[in-house]
This record gives structure tokens, sequence and C-alpha cells, in this order.
């Protein structure tokens, strides 16, 4: 029983170490977005390969708990849960670089007015992720609920964003590369969203044993 | 082996009692064996001679001595009492034993004696005369028709009824004796087995008193025993701000007051009730000072030294010692607990006040990277908000990787490491941090001291980017002179048609350095405080009225209208006129500039309570969200490229910020990119006197 609490605290910990590097990486990546700043988006981008190594030693962590250990009830839970976010967490460091990449584009022209709500939805999404994380550290059902709600936020936002850049095009034809970088950058940054409501999520299972995905009223189709 | 006197008593009740129910016992047996066998044996004799005296009824009557005499002799053979036949008169007529012929008449032995009367029985134990050994003898009157013919008389020896008792006596005795030992056996070791740990407890329990807080009493003594007399005063001092027991603390207090009266009237009624009830009072308490010796809880202060105070008077009973010395050495080391436990909850006390007064953020985290103890300050650097953070692991509460990062480099090469880094979030800090293992091997944990020092990089950069700007500013004018007198030089000198425009041109950037140096030395002026302002009444309509006049040429010519609309009362202000002139001056400039041509820029001016608020509206470019802040910092363009082709130093808005704050007003900014800035400034209002007239009369 020893050995199956150090194994679960060290894979607790790993997550988290995850979790802070993916959340450092958005946080540089959309930085690197609302302020051109290329050197940020290089270091995003040059940080996503220890991601990838630590999801991978996670999950092998994982199975290797399963296997030797093969624990029940609230100890399972969390090793489906950890299986999951570790999952969710590597998307968002993708999405991260994928922000990164286009913020390096979009360093190329100076011109382009990154539309002010963009950052408003950064704060929220990277809220939701560092909320989701939160939640999970502490199983907090409560609190991973009230994180569900934000998403919809997020989601409104990214339609004005879009509306405010297809004005902006119809406008100067020449700034239209510049707004389809953003246009995606904007789009994963609510994609981040959608894997930070996730984990709150599997937040909601691993405290309660219940599966919450689907049961909300669907969101709005997106344009 | 030394016993105590608790031993001595405990071990003498028991085994006592033991001996005292063994001899009781034994003087009982003894004492109801002997005679129970003397009448058995009694018995035994009287019906052997009934027996006897129905043999020898008819021979008796006859007289028929040889008759007897073979009866008897037939007796003697199967048995080894002694039968003899007497004649009325007391003369020996037949005997087992002897020959009757030779016999004294037995008329006069007493057992005869006693038969001859009414019972007809007699019994006697003497010594035989015939035998000279003791013998029990029964005899019994013989009658016929009513007239006595003899006696029959049955003798034992006393002797066989002693020696078959001797011997059950002596294996009863023996037995006994076998069973005291074992029972003081016993006795011992139940004895022991009670009284040694007590013992132990005891000793310890003065040592640990005496000695103060070393487990296994080594010998500490001295400093110990000085911490102790350091921190009574404090004790003293403290023990008022201690807050008065609660109810229930109350209600022990009463009790045992109650007890201790209980004891008085014990006394009163005699030594064994006295003895017992204090006894009983002694254990009881030592039982509730354990108890609040294990709860260390200072308030219990109060109970403690009401029985300190009625300790007297059980000592003195002296009964079971042990308890009172482990009482009297639990009072002792309460006192001391809750001296040093007082003591150290101030300096602890002090200790977190300092703590929490630190602009520093302090982080404990123990070799588990678990939190021993944080700061305010350190919660609110990393964004813990009031949830209870001690005992938990670091990585659950946050997640700046430096810090872990940090902990694990000082914890593995046990070096303090230094680092500096950004919080993530909506509100950026950079913090630097200090982590130092703690001292001890492998390491009792991290200590991590936090400082932000945001304000103090971002004044840095402030300082960089000026030097770099200023540098920047300062080197373009230049460099277009230099080429336009190289080319000069070269042979343009004499060309005719540009030589007179490239003299311009220089001139124009001499102009613009010029105007950049006084920018600075104004700024400079302003922003150390040197220059002194002549602080006075100032017509805001003059100052903007001739602002309007002297900007008019230069909007006419980018066909920008200039306009100002001033309210219906003049509005005066409290600052220095030059100083006004120039905020105007400058916003207006300013406001031209970023106009593209058609545009329009309206000067207003309003009384808003105590101040005075003047506007300067452009329909220019606008400022995007993230530049409002920074355009009244020095050298700061949204348009670098822009702003420098329309030949502004970057400086007019610093100056009229710091004038601005050097009169005591504010200055603020709306904006919206592509429709237009509206620069506001405000100003303390003049008091309103009479004078105002003739400033608005005034050209």
């Amino acid at each position: 029983m020893k050995h199956l609490q150090r194994d679960m605290e060290q894979l607790h910990r790993h997550v988290l170490a995850l979790s802070a590097m993916t959340e450092e990486m958005i946080d540089k990546s959309t930085q690197a977005l609302g302020e051109r700043r290329e050197d940020l988006a290089a270091e995003v981008i040059a940080a996503d390969s220890a991601v990838d190594q630590a999801e991978v030693q996670i999950e092998e962590e994982c199975l290797k708990i399963l296997a030797l250990h093969q624990p029940v009830a609230a100890d399972l839970r969390r090793i489906a849960c950890v299986l999951k976010v570790n999952n969710d967490l590597e998307r968002i460091a993708d999405l991260a670089v994928s922000i990164a990449q286009r913020a390096q584009a979009i360093c190329h022209d100076p011109d382009f007015p990154i539309p002010e709500l963009l950052g408003r939805m950064v704060a929220l999404a990277t809220q939701m992720v560092r909320g989701a994380m939160d939640a999970f550290v502490n199983s907090d059902a409560q609190a991973a609920r009230r994180l569900l709600r934000l998403d919809d936020d997020v989601d409104q936002h990214n339609r004005d964003i879009i509306d405010e850049l297809q004005t902006l095009m119809q406008q100067e034809s020449r700034l239209v590369p510049a707004a389809l970088h953003c246009f995606s950058a904007t789009r994963h940054v609510e994609r981040i969203a959608d894997h930070a409501t996730n984990i709150a999520e599997d937040v909601i299972y691993l405290v309660e044993g219940e599966i919450v995905r689907h049961t909300r009223t669907a969101p709005v189709d997106r344009k | 082996m030394r016993f105590s006197r608790l031993y001595w008593k405990l071990f003498g009740v028991a085994a006592g009692s033991a001996i005292a129910l063994a001899v009781v016992f034994a003087v009982v047996l003894i004492g109801g064996v002997r005679p129970l066998l003397a009448s058995l044996a009694q018995q035994r004799l009287q019906d052997v001679a009934v027996a006897l005296r129905t043999l020898v009824e008819g021979a008796l009557k006859d007289n028929d001595r040889d008759a007897l005499q073979r009866a008897v002799g037939e007796l003697r053979t199967h048995t080894r009492i002694r039968c003899t036949v007497l004649d009325a008169n007391g003369i020996v007529l037949a005997d087992s034993h002897g020959d009757p012929r030779e016999m004294a008449n037995h008329g006069d032995r007493p057992e005869v004696v006693a038969a001859r009367s009414k019972a007809g029985v007699g019994v006697s134990r003497r010594e035989s005369d015939t035998l000279g050994v003791e013998f029990l003898y029964v005899a019994l009157r013989v009658d016929r028709e009513r007239r006595l013919i003899g006696y029959v008389r049955v003798a034992e020896e006393a002797r066989p009824a002693q020696a078959a008792w001797s011997s059950p006596l002596a294996i009863g005795l023996g037995l006994g004796a076998a069973v005291l030992a074992v029972a003081a056996g016993l006795s011992h070791v139940i004895v022991r087995r009670v009284v040694d740990p007590l013992e132990q407890l005891c000793e310890q329990a003065e040592r640990f008193a005496d000695g103060g807080a070393h487990r296994g009493g080594e010998a500490t003594g001295p400093k110990s025993r000085s911490m102790e007399r350091e921190l009574r005063p404090q004790f003293g001092e403290l023990s008022p701000a201690i807050p008065a027991p609660d109810v229930p603390k109350r209600a022990a207090v009463e009790r045992l007051a109650a007890e201790r009266t209980g004891v008085s009237r014990a006394a009163s009624d005699g030594v064994d009730g006295a003895r017992t009830a204090s006894v009983r009072t002694a254990s009881d308490r030592t039982a509730s000072d354990r108890g609040g010796f294990e709860n260390a809880d200072p308030d219990r202060v109060g109970p403690t030294r009401e029985t300190s105070a009625s300790a007297g008077s059980s000592r003195s009973a002296g009964v079971l010692e042990e308890l009172t010395r482990l009482r009297s050495a639990f009072e002792r080391i309460q006192d001391s607990v809750d001296a040093q436990w007082s003591g150290l909850r101030s300096s602890n006390e002090r200790l977190l006040g300092m703590m929490r007064s630190m602009e520093e953020g302090v982080l404990a985290l123990d070799a588990d990277e678990r939190i021993a103890l944080i700061n305010e300050a350190g919660r609110r650097l990393l964004e813990m908000g009031d949830a209870e953070v001690v005992g938990r692991h670091l990585w659950e509460l946050t997640r700046l990787r430096a810090l872990r990062d940090a902990f694990a480099e000082a914890m593995t090469t046990g070096r303090a490491s230094a680092k500096e880094f950004e919080t993530t979030g909506a509100e950026r800090h950079v913090l630097t941090l200090r982590a130092a293992r703690l001292p001890g091997d492998p390491g009792l944990g991290v200590m991590v001291v936090l400082h932000d020092v945001t304000e103090l990089r971002r004044l840095e950069n402030l300082r960089r980017d000026f030097v770099a700007n200023v540098s920047h500013e300062l080197k373009t004018p230049l460099a277009s002179i230099k080429a336009y007198a190289e080319t000069l030089r070269l042979g343009a000198l004499h060309d005719v048609e540009n030589n007179q425009l490239f003299v311009t041109r220089i001139e124009e950037q001499a102009d613009r350095l010029h105007q950049l140096i006084i920018d600075l030395l104004h700024l400079a002026r302003v922003e150390s405080g040197q220059q002194a302002f002549d602080i006075a009444e100032v017509c805001l309509r003059t100052i903007v009225d001739a602002s309007v006049a002297a900007h008019a040429a230069s909007a006419a010519s980018r066909r920008i209208t200039l306009a100002s609309e001033p309210p219906a009362a003049p509005i005066d202000v409290l600052a220095d006129e030059e100083g006004v002139r120039t905020i105007v001056n400058n916003l207006v400039d300013n406001a031209i500039k970023y106009t593209p041509e058609g545009g329009k820029v309206t000067v207003r001016w309003r009384q808003d309570g105590g101040h005075a608020i003047l506007e300067v509206q452009d329909t220019g470019i606008g400022i995007a969200r993230q530049h409002q802040a920074r355009v009244f910092e020095r050298f700061y363009r949204v348009d670098k490229a822009r702003s420098r082709e329309l030949g502004g130093t970057g400086l007019g808005l610093a100056i009229v910020k710091h004038l601005v704050q050097a009169f005591g007003g504010s200055v603020g900014i709306e904006s919206q990119p592509r429709v237009g800035s509206t620069f506001r400034v405000t100003l303390p209002l003049a008091p309103p006197t009479g004078s105002a007239d003739d400033n608005f009369t005034d050209p």
C-alpha cells in the first residue's frame, strides 16, 4: 500500500510539473502574440519536446501503476483522470506552440492591429487552465463546475473577434494574411479553453464518479 | 536490592495478613481437634465399658473370678484396652493386664468414686499407679436388681491418641508454611509490579522537574534551569494577560476546592477518615494534574496554583508519599512547562509579527517540499489566497517552475541559489528568489525568500530605454547635419541651385537638436524639482488664445481647423504661467501633428469642483489602449517612424505630465484608434478673488 501511495504521489507531482510547463507555454505564447515578441515564441516552440517527453513518461507511469498495483475505486479513478488530463495538457501545449507560430508570423506585420478582445480572451482561457488544474489538485468539483460556465464566455469572445477580423479584412485587404494568422491563433485559444473544460469535467468525474461530459447544453455553433 | 517504603508497606500488609490468617487457622484447628479426639477416645472407652459390663454382668453376680479373668483375658488378646472388673467394694476381681490379687483396692480411684454416684459413669485421666503412663479411665457401675454389685473399668493409654494427632499436625503446619512462603513470593511479585513503575515514574518526574525538559534525565541542569529562571519573570508578566478560565475550567477549580474542604472535614472526623480522604484526593489530583500536563494548557495555571496551595496538607498525611512526590513533581513540571510554553509563545508571536510585517515573501519548506511556514507577503506574491497551505506540497500550490527548480537545486547541491522569474497570469510580477538549504544532513528543508522587483525592473527598463532613446534622438539630426555638410564639401558648395537648400536643412536639424536639448533640460529641471515655479493665478483663456494664435499658421497649412471653446465664466488656475503655456502649447502641437489633413483640433476648458479641466481634442489617428498609459513616458512613441517624421522630440507629453504633477494636477487620455484622442489636464483652481477680471481683460 505504501508503494502505491508513493507512486501516486510521484505521478501527481509529475502531472503538476507538466501542467506548470504547459501553463508557462500558454502564457509565453499569448504574450508573444500580444506584444509581438518573437523571442518568447521561439522559447515556446523549443519547449514542446520537453512536454512531449513528460507526457509519455506520465502515461508510462500510469500504466505501470495499473499493472503493478491494480488500484480500485478512488485510486483507479485518479489514474484514469490523470491519463486524460495528461493528454489534454499535451494538446494544450501543442496549441500553445501553434499560437507561438502564428505570433511569429504576425510579428512580421507591424501594421496589423491585434484585436483588443484577444487579450481578454487569452486571460480567460489561461484562467480556465489554471483553475482546472487547481481544481484537480484540490479535488474540488465545485470549482470545476464554475469553470465550465467560463467556456461560454470564451466562445462569445471568439465569435466577436472573428467578426472584428472579418470587418478588418473587408476594409484593408493588405492585412488579410496577418488577420488570417490572428484568426487561427484565436481558434487555438478557443481550443485551449475547450481542453480546460475537459480537464474540469475529468475533475468532476474524479471527485464524484459521475461523467458529466456531453450532458451540458450543447454550446452554440461556432461560426 | 533496596526496596522503597511503599514496597515494604504493601508487602507487609499482604504477607502479614497471610501469616495472621495462618496463625488464627492453626489456633482454631489445634484448639478444636484436641478435645474432639479426647471425647472420641472417651466415647469409645465408654462403649467398650458398656459392652464389657454386659459381658461380665453374670459372672460378677456369681462372683466367678475365673470366668471374669477369662473374659478380660480374652479381651486383652484382641484389644489394647485394659479392662478391670471390681466388686462393689472396689476389690479387683479381674484385670486384663495384671494379677488381680496383687492389685490394691481400687475403690478410691476417682473414676470409680464418680461411677459410684447416681450417674454410674466415671471418667478420669491420670497416670497409672501400676504402669506409670498417662491413661484415660472410664468406669461403669454394674447394678443387679437395683443393687450395686461391682464396677467395670476400661482404660487406654492417652498417648496413642496424641501421637495419632501429631503427624497430621506436622504435615498441616508444614503445608501452611509452604503456602505462606508462596503467598509471600506472590505478594512480592505483585507489589513489585505495582511499585516499580510508580517508583520509576516518580524518579523520572522528579529528575524532569529538577532538570528541565530533557528526556531520560540526562544531566542538564544549569542551562535549562537558568532558562527557567529567565522565563519565570516573563511568565509572571504574561499571566494577567491570559484570559480568565472558561466555565468548565472554573468548574474544575470549584471541584478541587470542594475536595479540599472534604479533606479538612474528614480530618476532624478522625485520623482514619482523613487518611483515606487525602489518599483519594491525592490520587485524583495526580490524575488531573497529569491531564493538565498533557494538554500543556497555559489557561490551567489557575487550578494548578490551587493544588499547589493545598499540597502541604496532604503531604503531611504521609500516606503513599510516592504519589505525593509524583504529584508535586508534576506540579513543578507543569509550572516550568507553562513558563517555557508561554515564553516560546511570546517569542513565536514576535517572530510571526516580524514575518508578517516583512515586505519580502518568506517561505520555509521541509525536505519533502511541504510548506512549513509562509508569511503574508509570500502568500500574496505566490497568489495562494487564504487557503490553508501549511503542510501541503509546494507543487500542489504553485506551478511556478522557477520556485520548484530552486528548491530542488538548493536541496541537492546545498548551495544557495538565486533566480529571477516572471509570474504568469493577468498581473505579471518580476520576482527574485533566494533559496538556501537549512542546516543539517541531509538537510531539514529549504528557506526561500521572495522579493517583488517588478517596479525596480520597470524603472531600470525605463532608464535603459531613455539612454538608448536620447542617444538615438541626438544622433539622428547630427547624422543629417554631417551628411549635408559632407555633400557641400564634396562639391555642392558651388552648386548654386542646391547649396542654399542644404544649408537650410543643416540649420533645421541644428534647431531640432537645440529644441531636443532644451526639452531635455526642461524635463530634467521639472523632474528633479529644481525649477522654481512662480505659482500664481493664471488665466487659462489668455494662454489658450495665445497658443491658438501661435499654432494657427501650422494648422492652416495642413487644413486643420483649430478652435477654442471658452466657458461662459473666466477660469483662473493656480500654476506657473510659463508652465501652463508649455502644457497647452505641447498638447496643441501634438494634436496638430497627429491629425490628418482636414481634421479638427478643439481646445476647451471648464470648471469642475475645485479643479479646472482643460481638454485638447483631435480627430487624429488615436492611440491603441495598450499604448495609452505609456505615451507620457519619455521618448515613448506609438509609431516610431511616423512620429520622428513629424519632427517631435518625444518629450512633449512627458514634459506636460511632469509640469501638471508639479502644479498638483493630473493628466489623462481618452482615445480610440482611427477616431481621435482627447487629452485632459486637471489643474487646481485659483481661489476666487477680484483679480480674475483684470486678468481676463489683460490682452
